[in-house]
């Protein structure tokens, strides 16, 4: 325990940790800041959702209808008034006009999507609108099949067993994709290398300092290294928190999302792209993110596995990226149409996952390139299985590592 | 107590020590060659730093990598380059060190205190490193050997750096530790071990060549060693005919001191021979 303190204060100290750290934050903010493109849209409909409610169902019509009509009445009685004011003010203030009436003409117009989108919802339940699609196109199939292909959930939509529809304005869908999507991925890709910085540092800092002949030989040995690397995956999982609770702050701070946190994904789902658990928008972030946190780990334990073998920090650093490389090209086939199970296999790996990001989705309505997001490609709970399979490599490989390293001349 | 029995430590093609047998008992040895002659990678070997390539090494009985912590915990290792945290302080850093080798807080913090005195670093405990001179470091090296108080205390080169009065101060910490434990020392600067090793180990072509007391070593070249009194003209001429171990110019003369294996020259005085004068006579050209 003392040994992983003194550890730990050398990583939380240096300063590589800090300018990487800085780097990503500022890498973060540019790409969420770049990623914003409804800020005012969404800051207009939470306040709508808000008071009507999120869920679809007659009470929440109501209520959205009878917002509807008092902003009407506002329109009405803003007119005159402004002219009033102009009147009064002894001048014609037509940029205040046009600017206000906007302002009403926008709320209105969102009001009267919702209504829309509600009123349809209601008629023509989208779950079975989905089934129905999906049970025509593969009318010639049973329910195995389905199960395959898709995942159980897959039939429970079939099955109508989601009756529950929320509002799901195309900007808040949009960004909720952008966010699993874009930012979480940027997020976990930085990370893989975040990760493998820190771990290298700390596996090979002896030997870049010169003080590996003290360190290794006294009564801890090589053994040393085990507390490096707890130190390394503790430090990428305390940056991974960081970086978490900055990214995401950041993204909701500038999109007003708070009120579609809790909508189930399978709400807004359409034709054939489905997440695997029938969750939240904030269950399928935090999934997400638990996943990049369980790649982040595996690529600080890859990385240790690499210094084992490889005592130059450059060259852990090259071993790392070939590694990735390698898993890059057996991703290749992940984009065929026709992918055999072996070559599903192949692309089980972190970097396959993240690849899994850029696929481009048949119907991108919903959560278009994300985590847990199943393509007719895909495995279902492919990222788990792969997490799984990458822990037991990990595991393997650390004690190969562990046995070369201790019987590495130094 | 600790045996080297049998090891040969080859790197590739190259073998560095060759069929090398020790055995030893509380004291101080003295590990003497030229550079380059395998001191380290037996000191390396013995740290566990590196492996034999046959044989094997074994403290009391059994097989030091066998051993592995409880070897170890006994051990103290000074190398003859050692790195250290810049930016850390001496009490920081053996702080550290001391964790690695087992020693709990309360212990360590003392053990510190009583280290930094005894190797005169009270004053610059909390100084960052880097600003230390060369013979501060060394001191520093010296005190994390002697951390967990090893029965095998190894000092590779332990007093390069040193001035002449820190020498003198660590040889007679050395001296004092040696009663209760092994004490390896291994340098080429002879003068280091002559007055403090029970014991002195040579090595010549990746053998051992002597393992015995300094004065049984000694005596190897009684009654060959001169010393004479030359015109400075002369020297050059003698030169050729002797293997001259020193000489000294003053005026327009020069003391030579020097080996003749034909017995005593006109003019020529008999001296006792020390140390140095084997070294210079065993390793020759290999140490110019």
């Amino acid at each position: 325990m003392n040994i992983l303190k003194f550890e730990l204060k050398k990583l939380f100290l240096s300063k590589m940790l800090l300018f990487l750290l800085i780097f990503c934050f500022v890498l973060n903010f540019l790409v969420v800041y770049s990623q914003s493109y409804y800020a005012e849209n969404l800051e207009a409909i939470s306040d709508i959702v808000s008071k009507a409610g999120v869920e679809i169902n007659e009470n929440s019509l109501t209520k959205l209808q009878k917002l509807y009509d008092e902003e009407l009445e506002k329109l009405r009685a803003f007119a005159p008034l402004a002219a009033q004011d102009m009147e009064e003010s002894g001048g014609i203030d037509r940029e205040h006009y046009v600017a206000g009436v906007r302002d009403y003409e926008y709320k209105l117009s969102i009001m009267e999507l919702l209504i829309n989108d509600g009123t349809e919802a209601l008629q023509n339940d989208r779950m079975v609108t989905a089934g129905t699609l999906l049970l025509e196109k593969y009318a010639s199939t049973d329910n195995k099949l389905l199960k395959l292909m898709y995942g159980v959930e897959a039939v429970l939509v079939f099955d109508n067993d989601f009756s529950a529809e929320y509002f799901a304005p195309s900007s808040a869908v949009d960004m909720h994709s952008k966010m699993l999507g874009n930012v979480i991925c940027v997020l976990i890709i930085e990370m893989m290398f975040f990760a493998m910085f820190i771990t290298v540092r700390s596996c090979t800092f002896e030997m870049a300092e010169g003080t590996h002949f003290l360190v290794y030989s006294a009564k801890r040995g090589r053994k040393i290294q085990i507390d490096k690397m707890t130190a390394s995956l503790v430090t990428t999982a305390a940056v991974y928190g960081l970086l978490c609770i900055f990214t995401i702050s950041v993204f909701f701070i500038m999109n007003d999302l708070k009120e579609f946190l809790f909508v189930p994904v399978s709400s807004t789902m359409y034709g054939s792209v489905f997440t695997t658990l029938d969750l939240n928008y904030s269950e399928l972030i935090c999934i997400c993110l638990l996943t990049g946190l369980a790649l982040s780990l595996i690529a600080s334990a890859l990385t240790y596995c690499v210094c084992g073998f490889i005592k130059n920090p450059f060259g852990a650093i090259g071993g790392f990226i070939l590694l990735q490389a390698v898993c890059l090209l057996a991703t290749n086939g992940m984009y065929s149409e026709d992918i055999s199970l072996f070559d599903k296999l192949l692309t089980a790996s972190p970097i396959g996952l993240i690849m899994n990001f850029s696929i481009e989705n048949k119907v991108p309505q919903i959560v278009t390139s994300s985590l847990f997001c199943v393509t007719p490609n895909s495995i279902p709970l492919f990222e788990i299985f792969t997490v799984i399979v990458w822990i037991l490599i990990c595991l393997l490989c650390g004690k190969l590592s562990e046995r070369v390293f201790a019987r590495k001349e130094l | 107590m600790l045996t080297v029995e049998n090891v040969t430590k080859k790197f590739g093609n190259f073998t560095v020590l060759d069929d090398v047998s020790l055995e030893f008992e509380n004291g101080v040895y003295g590990l003497i060659a030229p550079n380059g002659a395998g001191k380290t990678t037996l000191m390396k070997m013995l740290a566990t730093l590196s492996f034999p390539t046959s044989g094997k090494i074994c403290y009391c009985g059994d097989d030091i990598l066998k051993l592995d912590e409880k070897y170890r915990d006994v051990i103290g290792y000074l190398p003859q380059q050692f790195g250290y945290y810049r930016d850390k302080t001496p009490k920081q850093y053996l702080k550290y060190l001391a964790a690695l080798k087992g020693l709990d807080k309360k212990e360590s913090d003392k053990r510190i205190d009583e280290l930094l005195e005894t190797v005169s670093l009270t004053d610059a405990a909390n100084k960052k490193m880097r600003k230390f001179s060369g013979g501060m470091l060394q001191r520093v090296g010296i005190a994390q050997a002697l951390l967990n108080d090893p029965k095998i205390l190894m000092l590779d080169e332990p007093t390069a750096g040193l001035d002449p009065k820190e020498r003198v101060r660590f040889r007679n910490i050395i001296a004092s530790l040696s009663r209760d434990r092994i004490v390896l020392l291994s340098t080429h600067i002879v003068s280091d071990v002559e007055s403090i090793a029970n014991k002195i180990i040579m090595i010549k072509d990746h053998k051992i060549l002597y393992n015995d007391t300094v004065k049984n070593i000694c005596d190897l070249l009684d009654g060959k060693v001169f010393e004479m009194t030359l015109n400075e003209s002369d020297i050059t001429e003698f030169e050729k005919n002797y293997h001259i171990l020193s000489q000294k110019i003053e005026h327009n003369t020069v003391t030579v001191r020097f080996i003749s294996d034909n017995g005593e020259d006109e003019g020529a005085q008999k001296v006792y021979p020390g140390l140095e004068d084997v070294f210079l006579r065993i390793y020759g050209d290999d140490v110019i």
